[in-house]
């Protein structure tokens, strides 16, 4: 004992690090790839793997470009690029998810500061960005399915009000049209519940828009609309893998809760009146994105033993 | 009342259920005046005195002020001025052991003085400190004439080292107990609550029973609490009993609740009972670098090198690190020339699997810290404003509300050095920095990361920025020196008397 090392305490720390959550997002993310990739063809693993790697490149860049310090194991740079691949369809141009990459990780997070400084899910802004420019990626695009014809995507039978003409249990397995990694509720559902349940990600904002997705729904559509609704539309999959991100979700309990529940009220009154069609989550999620300074500070905590207004 | 902290895992495997050792008492004991920051006491001693076990050596001044005692039966070689474990300079009273064991305890207590006053008195006399922050004479927070509804006995461990609570009232129940009894007299309170966690269910079984059998059920209540980390701050404590909390500072008085420790308990029954003063303190000694890993009694200003002698290291490598007090909220030790006192809870020889050094990286705002601070401050944001310099920002937002328990740093997946930063932080802001070995230990951190913004701060951590090396170094000699002469006159004695034998026993310490 010759030498004694001081430090200040507490002198030990949880054992897990921004990392290794993020490893755990893309462990649960991959089931739902691979069912991506049985159900669209190879194609989709390329389309995955595309704004996977472009999306690490361009964090790397932009960090060495800013001489900002260079993390070479970055996953959150990672899971950007995984989650925004799941969002796109399998017959979109090869360019598509490398640009949406360049807008998610240059635009939407670097230029906000990088990691934890972003307002924005910057897949779920990238992707609603691609939306507008590419505005086949909303409605027709969605082609190439399992049953391999061209199927419209099930929101433009929704929106005429057709809830029968996609069954259910199709939906649940998804033998629909639709992005990579949203059609399969199942995977989904499964992925989401595993995830909540380590802790990994937050239950209540889910929970809190599940409800109030169904309540409106409800309200203007009638019950017959809620499972074709919460199905569809790449609903659940923003609900579970998008809407808890750490960095742009609100920081307390209750603004947690009260993030999901407006979350769900937009969401369903975008999709029932059909505004925006597939991007109409993503609108309502970059919609929420703002709001959340706003609810941080409604629900600030205010600290114990230390007079009001003080 | 919502119990917000962090679950810890709990370390306690070898040193839980052995029951207590003795440690072997050392040549020399250096008691230190100060136990923490508080109104230092008067030395009634001079170098050359003979003490007995028992004696004081020191009086209180002023209002507040508390009795220290001698450990043991021999004479005051010297008075040296050192640091102390929580890094504030005091006067240590070193004295040599003989192997006369004279005692001179405190004046019995006949059974009709079993009321408030005399046992107050009592109280003021044993020596007793507060185990919770701020460390202040026991009798303190009993002096405030408030209606108290609650004695509150906190059992909880919160830290996952120690387990010296635990074994206490498992060996020494009834004592406790009838300790507390004696408290809740001097409290004038109407009930006594014993506070568990959820990790010691058999334990409060156990204790239930007991009261049980002395048929108090009415006034004595177990409570089971569940298993969090923080629970031993007493404010914080009297907040989940009562639903108030006092401001920083303050005593729990005026929440009608005072909160206790069961080794205060079981010291008072000594001083009661036993008319025994307070001299010694139930430690858990524990970590992977000490090999024998157990509670101990162990004297008020036995040094943390003799104890490391007996209890033994591993390994002999650098990065070790010794803590005095639990591996959450205790202090880091830059030597082994320390002085165990009545605050020590803990004492950990850790080494480098235990402890985790992390670079700090960039937050991810996930609010995770904010819904762990017991206080509720919101972390982040004060991290924020710490990080920029913007310190009346900072006391906005309640930095002087933290109580340093280190949850939100435990709990940080992005590694920030948030309680460190927050406890700096409020030091500066209450015009002490500097003061508090934390906040020290920080700074010293702080300028080996080199932040780039220079601005009044740093001159000022200049010039208050006490170093805990160079009052410990400057000091040392003066220990060494006396300690030669001890050994010197040992010598000597052995060659003049050959009849006493000096027991030099087993260096286990043995079993009670
Ligand atoms: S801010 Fe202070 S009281 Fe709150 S968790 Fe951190 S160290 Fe504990
Ligand atoms: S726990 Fe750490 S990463 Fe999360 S908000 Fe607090 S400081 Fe940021």
């Amino acid at each position: 004992m010759s030498k004694l090392l001081i430090t200040p305490s507490p002198h030990v720390t949880k054992q897990h690090s921004t990392n290794m959550l993020m490893f755990a997002m893309i462990c649960a993310l991959v089931p739902t790839a691979m069912y991506g990739v049985v159900v669209f063809g190879v194609r989709a693993l390329l389309i995955i793997g595309l704004s996977v790697v472009s999306a690490y490149l361009f964090e790397v860049l932009f960090n060495l470009l800013k001489n900002r310090k260079v993390e070479w194991i970055d996953m959150s740079s990672v899971v950007t690029g995984f989650i925004l691949g799941l969002t796109l369809p399998v017959n979109v141009p090869v360019y598509v998810p490398i640009i949406g990459s360049f807008i998610a990780i240059v635009i939407f997070k670097g230029c906000f500061g990088g990691i934890g400084k972003n307002l924005f899910n910057p897949a779920g802004a990238a992707r609603l960005v691609l939306g507008f420019i590419f505005t086949g990626l909303a409605l027709s695009m969605f082609t190439g399915t399992a049953l391999g014809e061209n199927v419209a995507s099930p929101l433009a039978y929704f929106a005429k009000g057709e809830f029968s003409a996609i069954t259910i249990r199709s939906l649940f397995f998804g033998n629909v049209a639709g992005a990579i990694g949203t059609v399969s509720i199942i995977c989904i559902l499964v992925a989401g519940i595993v995830l909540m349940s380590f802790k990994i990600t937050d239950f209540i904002m889910p929970v809190g828009a599940v409800i109030t997705f169904i309540a409106i729904t409800w309200a203007l559509s009638g019950a017959t609309a809620i499972v074709p609704f919460l199905f569809s539309g790449s609903f659940l999959f923003v609900t579970m893998f998008m809407l808890p991100d750490p960095t742009t979700s609100p920081n307390t309990v209750w603004g947690k809760f009260c993030y999901g529940l407006i979350f769900g009220v937009v969401a369903s009154l975008f999709r029932v009146y059909n505004i925006l069609g597939e991007n109409s989550v993503f609108m309502a999620l970059v919609f929420m994105n703002i709001l959340a300074p706003l609810l941080d500070k409604i629900f600030a905590p205010h600290p114990l033993g230390v007079k009001r207004g003080a | 009342m919502e119990i917000r902290g962090v679950k810890l895992k709990k370390q306690v495997r070898y040193s839980k259920g052995n029951g207590f050792f003795v440690l072997r008492e050392p040549d020399y004991f250096s008691v230190p005046l100060l136990a923490d920051d508080g109104e230092k006491p008067q030395r009634v001693v001079n170098v050359g005195d003979m003490v007995k076990e028992g004696t004081p050596i020191a009086k209180p001044v002023g209002r507040y002020g508390s009795f220290v005692y001698s450990p043991t039966s021999g004479k005051v070689i010297g008075v040296v001025t050192k640091l102390n474990a929580s890094g504030n300079e005091c006067e240590h009273v070193v004295i040599s052991r003989d192997l006369e064991n004279a005692k001179d305890y405190l004046p019995a207590m006949a059974e009709e003085d079993m009321n408030h006053e005399p046992l107050l008195r009592r109280l003021y006399q044993s020596g007793m400190v507060d185990n919770f922050a701020p460390y202040d004479p026991a009798y303190k927070k009993y002096l405030l004439r408030c209606q108290i509804k609650s004695l509150v006995i906190n059992c909880t461990e919160d830290d996952p080292y120690k387990s010296s609570d635990s074994a206490l009232i498992e060996t020494y129940m009834s004592e406790v107990v009838e300790g507390a009894k004696l408290l809740k007299i001097v409290a004038r309170a109407e009930k006594l609550t014993f506070i568990f966690t959820s990790k010691q269910k058999k334990l409060a079984g156990v204790l239930k029973k007991y009261i049980k059998q002395l048929n108090e059920q009415k006034r004595i209540r177990v409570k089971i609490y569940p298993n969090v980390y923080p629970l031993h701050d007493s404010r914080l404590m009297a907040y989940y009993e009562t639903g108030k909390m006092v401001p920083e500072g303050s005593r729990t008085a005026p929440t009608s609740a005072i909160i206790e420790s069961p080794s205060n308990c079981y010291d008072f029954y000594n001083a009661v009972k036993k008319n025994l003063p307070c001299i010694q303190k139930a430690v858990t000694v524990s970590g992977k670098n000490c090999l024998r890993k157990a509670n101990y009694f162990i004297k008020n200003g036995t040094s943390i090198e003799h104890i490391l002698s007996i209890v033994g290291t591993k390994e002999e490598y650098e990065e070790n690190m010794l803590i005095y007090g639990g591996i959450m909220s205790g202090i880091a030790q830059e030597t082994l020339d320390i002085s165990a006192t009545l605050t020590a809870s803990c004492i950990l020889f850790v080494n480098r699997d235990e402890y985790s050094r992390d670079n700090e990286t960039a937050c991810i705002n996930c609010g995770k810290c904010v819904e762990c601070c017991p206080v509720r401050i919101h972390v982040k944001n004060l991290d924020d404003a710490i990080v920029n310099r913007e310190f009346s920002k900072a006391k906005k937002l309640g930095v002087e509300a933290c109580i340093g328990c280190g949850a939100c740093s435990y709990i940080c997946p992005a590694k920030r050095y948030l309680a460190q930063r927050i406890s700096f932080a409020k030091d500066i802001v209450q015009g002490n920095f500097g003061k508090s070995a934390n906040s020290s230990e920080f700074a010293q951190i702080e300028q080996n990361v080199a932040s780039n913004d220079e601005d009044e701060i740093k001159v000022e951590k200049k010039e208050n920025f006490v170093s805990p090396q160079a009052g410990a170094e400057g000091s040392k000699p003066a220990v060494d020196e006396m300690i030669e002469q001890i050994k010197e006159d040992r010598e000597k004695e052995k060659s003049k008397d050959t009849k006493f034998k000096i027991i030099d026993a087993t260096g286990g310490g043995k079993n009670e």
